[in-house]
């Protein structure tokens, strides 16, 4: 049982810190990328090669990036990179260093009995009527709190993909791959990180995932920072006992002592982070994907299409000329767009890198920004490039957008953390507690005037078509609703009190059109 | 954060009584008509010619629009400049539009622009307006009746404001773009759309015949064929062999937009080119296109 169990923010703190202790003789950090935060953001891909630190700048480096992923289930990090540049040598480290070597499975998927089963280290194999049966070992399941998986694009891809949703299926039986949080009676999921070598000429035997399969990891590109570290690398090894190591430096940090199981999953408890993201972010995430990952002038045709359902003329086109052009040629490299899954992965990256930022900056907090969003939907976007592809030119884009976005945020006088769209729905129900529906639907369409104006970019022209549709499917459900909008607008004086109510209006009436939920649901949340 | 946002800090985005009620821009009613019609739909078009006279005066033009309206009904259009010039690439020498000349439904007009909405306060400027402005048959026969100005239709200063703010006399809305933008390439642009350019700028383009190099860089050129895309290859079909050149007429030298005009273009057969230079009063032969008679797409 552990003893003197801390808070929280301090469990993960000497968590943190203990294990990067732990981590600096075993192994090199390898600098990822390198975000720049002022009135603009940055995230530059560094490749191996770190810079000169400045100010406002945070470099976050790939050991930075395992670390963070243990403490947030869902986000299971894929290295693709050349053999021998380090890859599985951190996994190894991180693993055997948390978990010791018994609390952690290696699976080398293009080798030995698990090439065909990474479930094996899971199931056992039982007698039933007299023939040899494969289940579950619920024991088992619940026994390692990381599997690393070797060549994942080596091996057979269906457990793999069951696994990397927390569970296993034999046959129809199904067991959890997660251990319990103390007595909060959540449970902690095994930690996944995988590596790959690209699927190029020199690794003949590897081949490029499938969409399905890069959907459920978040796929980097390891850098090969040899060059760079030098002979710095050459006492960095793996021997000693880092666990013990590792565990006793904790104790000593924190007064706490106890098993790992105990421990660990107190410590990455994915629950301690708000998951919920505020307006801003959440808008700027809806704009964004239709510039940065589809065709500029296919999502503006999609959201004219919308505009002019509701009889509005955009005043403003993504005009075919060479920034247009550059656009494509950019998205050119990608081997699939956004999907669904990717919406996660871009809300917790952006959790993940606050919490890096957090770690950094000595906060230990997770708080996310416009700007952990950007450098997140960059990264996702730079992972579904084909191989071989370059960094760099897809972040551009999404540096673009951030700038369109916080450009229009700061010329509609918009504060900070909130979505024009939410602030224009929330006027619109403070104008109609003085001047009823007359004065709401008005200030809606005053909102929707506001962005109906000439667009300098096929950023600006993206972005505003996605806003402007937006409010025009709020001024259509507000227009088929008005008796009850009146109601709410008359009952509840301001927007204080009658978000609330109309949030319900909302979700008891947004089955009548499926538009209203993807439209409506991001400013109403 | 708290999910509700503190009043005062959005409350300039609220409407009060007394302002001015917002007017989204509404849906062209011809816009249904924008990507209905191809290339190929314009070259099955109608031709509609008038050389009536009313006394000595020439009062075809405005007739043979109205019959061209007529026949293309709400849902149809009539051919413009830049459409004229695509149709005209994607045939022979034996169709019509290469034989006969044609009035476009494209107008020119002249004036200030008192806010500086494209340029600058008060700079003159030149708009060409595709598929349908000011020029309406009874607003030309109004124009003849008022008396034209250099040979064109005398507009009120209102009249030109609003054509300045996107606003027809129907009550339909019209995108306009600057000339750059149209130079640097729109795509998709609508059968219904503007050219603004600043005045100075069209007088100062040579009128008459020129060559291809001259041609190709002539922002007025650019402007009325509504961007380059199509201007390479119809310099090399339209041109007059004998002296590789091709027209483009303009009547602006030494007239003042102080007073707003405005008259149709005409598209020559041949080597003649693009012109603006034929008088508001004449004939007139307009394409009409109509979606029953022709299976436009929907």
């Amino acid at each position: 049982m552990a003893t003197n169990q801390p808070d929280q923010k301090q469990l993960r703190t000497h968590f943190i810190g203990a294990l990067y202790e732990t981590l600096d003789g075993v192994v090199s950090p390898t600098p990822y990328f390198e975000i720049t935060e002022g009135e603009t953001v940055d995230v530059a891909f560094l490749n191996g090669k770190a810079r000169l630190p400045k100010p406002n700048t945070v470099e976050i480096n790939d050991i930075d990036l395992d670390v963070a992923s243990l403490f947030y289930d869902d986000i299971h990090l894929l290295w693709e990179g050349h053999t021998g540049v380090g890859k599985s040598h951190r996994a190894k480290a991180l693993g055997e260093t948390i978990f010791g070597k018994d609390g952690y499975v290696e699976l080398h998927l293009e080798s030995g009995v698990f090439a065909s089963s990474p479930t094996e280290p899971f199931t056992k194999s039982v007698m039933e009527n007299g023939l040899p049966k494969v289940l579950p070992d619920e024991e088992k399941c619940r026994k390692y709190g990381l599997t690393v998986f070797e060549e994942i694009n080596t091996g057979n891809f269906n457990d793999i993909r069951t696994m990397s949703e927390g569970y296993i299926n034999i046959s129809g039986n199904i067991a959890r791959l997660r251990m319990p949080i103390g007595d909060t009676g959540r449970y902690k999921n095994m930690a996944i990180l995988a590596t790959m070598n690209p699927s190029d000429g020199l690794h003949t035997h590897g081949r490029e995932m499938t969409v399905a399969g890069e959907n459920r990891f978040l796929k980097l590109k390891a850098a090969n920072g040899v060059a760079e570290a030098g002979s710095s690398q050459l006492e960095k090894e793996l021997t000693g006992d880092l666990h013990g190591r590792f565990w006793n430096r904790f104790a000593e940090l924190s007064g706490m002592n106890g098993e790992w199981r105990e421990i660990y999953p107190l410590a990455t408890d994915s629950a301690q982070f708000s998951a919920v993201l505020d307006g801003q972010t959440r808008e700027f995430i809806d704009v964004a994907l239709g510039y940065v990952g589809e065709d500029p002038k296919e999502t503006h045709a999609r959201n004219t299409e919308l505009m002019q359902q509701g009889n509005v003329q955009p005043q403003f086109t993504v005009k075919d000329d060479n920034d247009y052009r550059k656009i494509l040629q950019a998205q050119g490299t990608l081997k699939h767009g956004f999907v669904r899954r990717d919406l996660g992965k871009i809300r917790n990256l952006s959790r993940l890198l606050a919490f890096i930022k957090g770690v950094k900056s000595g906060t230990y907090e997770a708080q996310v920004n416009l700007n952990d969003v950007a450098s997140a939907i960059g990264i996702v976007l730079e992972s579904k490039t084909v191989t071989g592809t370059g960094y760099g030119s897809l972040m551009t884009l999404v540096n673009s957008a951030l700038t369109t976005y916080r450009d229009l945020h700061k010329i509609l006088n918009i504060p900070s953390g909130y979505g024009y769209r939410q602030a224009v729905w929330q006027s619109a129900l403070n104008a109609g507690s003085e001047h009823g529906f007359e004065g709401y639907i008005h200030t809606i369409r005053n909102g929707m005037n506001q962005l109906n104006t000439e667009a300098l970019n096929a950023a600006q022209a993206t972005i505003k078509s996605r806003l402007l549709a937006d409010l025009v499917v709020l001024e259509h459900f507000s227009t088929a609703q008005e008796a009850d909008v009146k109601a709410i607008l008359q009952e509840n004086r301001g927007a204080m009190k009658a978000v609330e109510p109309f949030t319900k209006l909302y979700a008891a009436k947004k089955a009548e059109g499926s538009i209203y939920e993807h439209r409506l649901g991001s400013i109403m949340r | 954060m708290e999910k509700i946002i503190p009043r005062n800090l959005i409350k300039h985005l609220e409407w009060t009584p007394g302002q001015a009620l917002p007017q989204p821009a509404p849906v062209s009613a011809s816009s249904p008509a924008i990507k209905r019609f191809s290339i190929d739909d314009i070259l099955k078009g109608q031709p509609f010619y008038s050389n009536q006279k009313d006394g000595d005066n020439w009062v075809g033009l405005p007739i043979a629009l109205r019959e061209a309206l007529k026949y293309a009904g709400s849902d149809g259009i009539i051919a413009t400049m830049p459409e004229l010039i695509a149709a005209k690439l994607k045939t022979d020498k034996n169709h019509d539009f290469w034989k006969q000349w044609y009035t476009v439904h494209t107008e020119e007009n002249i004036g200030i622009d008192t806010k500086g909405r494209f340029y600058t306060p008060n700079e003159p400027v030149l708009v060409v307006v595709n598929g349908g402005g000011i020029l309406t048959p009874d607003r030309i026969e109004l124009a003849y009746a008022e008396g034209l100005i250099n040979n064109s239709a005398k507009y009120r200063q209102e009249e030109f404001d609003k054509i300045l703010d996107g606003a027809l006399p129907n009550g339909d809305t019209l995108a306009l773009y600057r000339l750059e933008e149209i130079k640097a390439g729109v795509s998709n642009l609508p059968h219904r759309f503007g050219v603004v350019m600043p005045y100075a700028v069209a007088q100062g383009t040579p009128s008459g015949y020129h060559s291809k190099e001259v041609f190709m860089e002539n922002p007025l050129v650019i402007a009325r064929a509504g961007g380059v895309e199509h201007l390479d290859a119809f310099f090399e079909k339209a041109k007059d062999t004998n002296d590789d050149t091709l027209g483009n007429h303009h009547p602006f030298a030494g007239r003042d937009a102080s007073q707003p005009q405005g008259r149709v273009l005409f598209l020559g057969n041949n080597c003649y080119g693009l012109d603006g230079n034929f008088n508001l009063n004449n004939d007139g032969r307009f394409v009409g296109v109509a979606p029953e008679a022709h299976g436009a797409k929907k």
